[in-house]
């Protein structure tokens, strides 16, 4: 064997060494390593030496490439580096005043890029998340939204899986809710049960245990289920001995056979369960109860399966539109999981992420102006090494180090505030609901953060470093030396540095107000009823309710409830306004399904409760008790359905649910919200629940109350354990709280957009103030004199005030311009529901124009003020 | 110090090793004979830094040479000698040292 040193020592030492060494390092070091391996240690031995040698020498390397021909340039910047330290080190104030505000900058960069790389990009622990997607249901005539959750019969699933080439590991899904006997007791608990495999889709493999057999997917398979993760930890003390353990789960005993991996709540599930009877043995429609998740095939894009599923609905139209008429109008789409899971959220995160981004921006334009200040109070510096022989590159070039050790310096500290607002951000985005993802600090967000200091430097220190490459150097020590009035040059770089910035600052408070007024639309929309002293609550009954029993539990509950001393009125509805209504196609006058409406089953007393106002008929026509079910619609649903006739006396039928049950309008009434806060009212159906026998059995109660309505939930709760002991109760709250934890993100997302626009405000009125006082302190002289031929302080103030206001008013000009471009370009894109309103912009000007006046006021004033015989000795 | 380049302790034995190895001194047979004499583990890498060093300031000279015997396809090495300059700075310290050393009386165990 020939006697070969370890080759990556010898590689590092190949590295380090210039070229001109490399050899004879080398070739002495496997000499003195063939020596040592015959030696005592032996082969080890030598290695171990080769070793020590190689990582002691690679700095001696290193240092060399310094010393020898190639280092001139190194050895440069090396000293560049070391004398700019030197430098900022003497002036610890000036330093701070850059990187401090700089490293502030990339901390919230690192920050919102953190929230949204979390929440927004990468919200998911599965593998290839950008491959799981949701196959949603356009329908033509509506055009608009599409729907996700209930559009899928279980035999459209096996015509899809069985056609698409490009879809995989399809898994068709209802989510619905089970009562699971835990050792804490029985739980109402969040369930998907489905066809295909869940661990296959999601490309996890169960934490313990298995997933589900194919065997144990046939109707006639045994029983079994898997938990989530946060169930098995909470109520079974994370006991692995429950797998294996048959358990009942909504009346049927079920084997436990997997526990999820941690973190994985895929469509909010804890249990997962097979589906059932077979797909094939189903109705094709109209009742659509399912969803499918699936993963895009290797070697295909979402294109591709949007084009693949296309043909299939055209394929299925054909097929079935005889029977189905609304095939005509259902085309399936392919988005990605992600996509469709961060909708609520998703463009509110970007928008503050480019905020964030332009503060930082605003911040180094500041910087670089405080940068080129200092650049000009160094003139009889850099006049010296002029002479001194250092040539103009290289002065430019010690501007450019000395700005990117700040910017560097900033963005270090940038990085550790951030990270640490990060960990801060994910414990408090744990409590702002509907956000998914981990928000933490990673190492991924360093990379971001050098590159954004590296990005400011340039900003800080290219102007000055420009104006010093402009410039004849010795002139430093005669224009523009202290004392001196400011050269045109030099003023005008200022003045377009704070132009630039008050144009920035309009741009983000405009941002801001956009924000604000979206968040006070939410917070004060008429959502079409009183929802103050309003108590809600989420009553789950058991599987055990026959559909007599669950019908006489709802009216008793209601009746015991609305008796109750303190309660005004009581009701029970599927939904609950304006938050979470159902949507759902319905048929008109039995006639084709429409496009989907939201759609409540809810006693006519739920309507008495919100206080909705009648347009038409009555609620006493809603609660009689006749022969043929009854349903109100909104103004909304007669409008647009109604063909510019009543809708009084036609029928509507829920086309999902079972018996086809058709009911009679009998009235119409106001819009009152239900799509969401800040959405207006679409057309909605409200069926009367006492005429459905069959499968509602989960329903909100809601209660208008004199005292604060949570004085009311104590005997609330005591009349439904009465009723029933075993019986969960959940989401016990008032309807303001539940609104206000819907706003959420766009109140937390309001919040730190106020602060940006505070911080930039300051930033602005740092930067004209600043400029000012700097042009102040080098007029001295010429103020001096001014004064002492009699000039009055009001002509003066003026004229220095008046001279760093202009720019900033070009900013403002320049900025209201950008701000109203970008609206119109982009307002579409704005977080919803916020709109681009050029009115928008005028708080943004009038705060910063007042600001920026004042900030030239106050030192102009101080400047003129002195005793001109003072200054001028002093000269 | 009039009359000659400052020279750091560890230029001094680089200078020293080099010259009792004579006319086969380079990286290794100099790194070797630090070793040998005083004990201690010195990597190549500070060796070849400070013969390179010692070279532009003149105190050695150098010349490129392929190796005669065949190791490793004989490739160039190169051999380090004192200049008259380099020769100067070590008698100049020793000298200094001495004069510095004359009259100092410390004997071994150190303190009384």
């Amino acid at each position: 064997m020939t006697p070969r040193p370890p080759p990556l020592a010898r590689r590092l030492l190949s590295l380090a060494f210039p070229p001109e060494d490399r050899e004879a390092v080398l070739v002495d070091l496997d000499e003195e390593y063939r020596e040592h391996r015959l030696g005592r240690g032996g082969v080890p031995g030598a290695r171990r030496w080769y070793w020590s040698q190689a990582l002691r020498s690679v700095p001696h390397g290193l240092l060399l490439r310094l010393d020898g021909p190639s280092g001139d340039l190194l050895k440069g910047l090396a000293g560049d580096l070391r004398f700019a330290a030197r430098t900022l080190r003497v002036r610890p104030g000036f330093a701070a005043t850059v990187v401090v505000p700089l490293g502030a900058g990339i901390g919230v960069c690192v920050l919102a890029w953190g929230v949204v790389e979390g929440a927004v990009l990468n919200p998911f622990p599965y593998p290839e998340p950008d491959r799981l997607v949701a196959v949603v249901v356009e329908d033509r005539r509506s055009g608009g939204p599409t729907d996700f959750m209930e559009n899928v019969s279980p035999p459209e699933f096996l015509d899809l899986r069985r056609e698409s080439a490009t879809l995989e590991h399809l898994y068709a899904f209802d989510r619905t809710r089970g009562h699971l006997e835990t050792p804490a007791g029985v739980l109402s608990v969040p369930l998907t049960l489905g066809w295909g495999d869940p661990f296959a889709l999601l490309g996890v493999r169960p934490w313990l245990g298995r997933g589900f057999r194919p065997d144990e997917m046939e109707p006639a398979g045994a029983p079994v289920m898997v938990l989530g993760h946060g169930l098995w930890v909470e109520a079974f003390g994370a006991d692995s001995s429950v797998v294996g353990r048959a358990l009942e789960l909504s009346g049927v005993s079920r084997t436990v056979v997997g526990v999820m991996q941690p973190g994985i709540a895929f469509a909010g599930a804890d249990v997962w369960r097979p589906g059932g009877s077979p797909p094939a043995r189903r109705s094709r429609g109209p009742r659509r109860l399912f969803q499918i998740a699936a993963r895009i095939a290797p070697g295909y894009g979402l294109d591709e399966v949007n084009r693949e599923l296309a043909d299939i609905s055209r394929r299925m139209e054909t097929r079935h539109a005889a029977d189905h008429p609304e095939y005509r109008h259902r085309t399936f789409r392919a988005v990605t999981w992600t996509e469709a899971s961060v909708r609520d959220y998703g463009p509110l995160a970007f928008f503050l992420l480019g905020v964030t981004a332009l503060l930082l921006l605003l911040i180094a334009v500041n910087a670089a102006n405080l940068v080129l200040a200092r650049s000009v109070r160094r003139g009889r510096e850099l006049a010296i090494r002029a002479a001194l022989g250092a040539g103009k590159l290289r002065l430019v070039r010690q501007l450019l180090t000395e700005g990117l050790i700040l910017a560097l310096s900033g963005g270090a500290l940038g990085v550790v505030t951030g990270a640490a607002a990060l960990r801060g951000a994910g414990t408090l985005l744990d409590l702002v609901p509907g956000i998914h993802g981990d928000v933490g600090a990673g190492w991924q967000v360093v990379p971001a953060a050098l590159l954004l200091s590296l990005v400011a430097g340039v900003v800080v220190s290219l102007v000055p470093a420009l104006h010093v490459a402009r410039r004849d150097v010795r002139s430093f020590l005669g224009t523009e030396g202290p004392g001196a009035t400011p050269s045109r040059p030099l003023r005008r770089k200022q003045h377009l540095l704070l132009g630039i910035q008050t144009a920035m600052t309009v741009l983000v408070l405009t941002a801001g107000t956009v924000l604000v007024r979206a968040f006070l639309d939410v917070v004060r929309a008429d959502v079409g009823f009183d929802t103050s002293s309003l108590l809600t609550l989420f009553v789950d009954l058991p599987g055990t309710y026959g559909p007599e029993e669950a019908a006489t539990f709802w009216v008793e509950l209601q009746r015991r409830v609305d008796e109750l001393p303190g309660v005004r009125s009581a009701g029970v509805s599927t939904g609950l306004h304006p938050v979470d209504v159902w949507r759902r196609p319905v048929a008109l006058d039995g006639e084709e399904a429409l496009a989907s409406v939201r759609i409540v089953y809810a006693t006519p007393a739920y309507l008495e409760t919100l206080g909705v106002r009648w347009l038409q008929g009555s609620h006493e026509e809603l609660a009689s008790n006749g022969p043929a079910a009854t349903a109100v619609v909104n103004r909304a649903f007669a409008r647009r359905h109604g063909g510019g006739a009543s809708v009084i006396g036609r029928t509507v039928r829920d086309v999902q649910e079972e018996l086809g049950r058709e009911y009679r309008i009998v009235g119409v009434v106001e819009d009152v919200r239900n799509a969401g806060l800040s959405v207006p009212a679409e057309p909605e159906v409200l069926l009367n629940r006492r005429h459905t026998v069959t499968y509602k059995n989960a329903m909100h109660l809601v209660a208008r109350t004199d005292p604060p309505p949570l004085q009311l939930l104590p005997p609330i709760r005591a009349v439904i354990r009465a009723l029933d002991p075993s019986l969960p109760v959940r989401d016990a709250a008032t309807l303001e709280a539940v609104m206000a934890r819907r706003s959420a993100p766009l109140r937390v997302g309001t919040w730190t957009l106020v602060t940006l626009s505070v911080t930039a405000l300051l930033l602005a009125a740092a930067g004209v103030g600043g400029l000012v006082a700097f042009t102040a302190a080098h007029r001295r002289r010429e103020i001096g004199i001014r004064r002492a031929l009699g000039a009055r302080g009001v002509v003066l103030r003026r004229a220095m005030a008046g001279g760093t206001l202009r720019p900033a008013l070009t900013g403002l000009a320049v900025g209201s311009g950008a701000a109203l471009v970008a609206g119109s370009l982009g307002g579409d894109r704005l977080p919803a529901p916020a709109e681009a309103d050029p009115v928008l912009v005028v708080p943004a000007l009038l705060a910063v124009g007042t600001v920026a006046a004042l900030a030239a006021w106050i030192p102009a004033v101080h400047a003129s003020r002195g005793d001109p015989s003072e200054v001028l000795r002093a000269e | 110090m009039p009359g000659g380049n400052p020279v750091g302790e560890f230029e001094h034995l680089v200078l020293l090793a080099v010259a009792r190895v004579g006319d086969e001194a380079y990286g290794m047979t100099v790194r070797r004979e630090i070793e040998s004499r005083t004990g201690r583990d010195v990597s190549i890498g500070s060796v070849y830094r400070t013969l390179s060093r010692l070279a532009s300031k003149g105190l050695l000279s150098s010349r490129r040479e392929s190796e005669p015997t065949p190791v490793r396809g004989g490739r160039a090495r190169r051999f380090f000698r004192l200049t008259e300059e380099g020769r100067t700075a070590l008698v100049e310290s020793r000298r200094m040292i001495d004069r510095m050393w004359d009259g100092v009386e410390l004997e071994r165990g150190g303190g009384s």
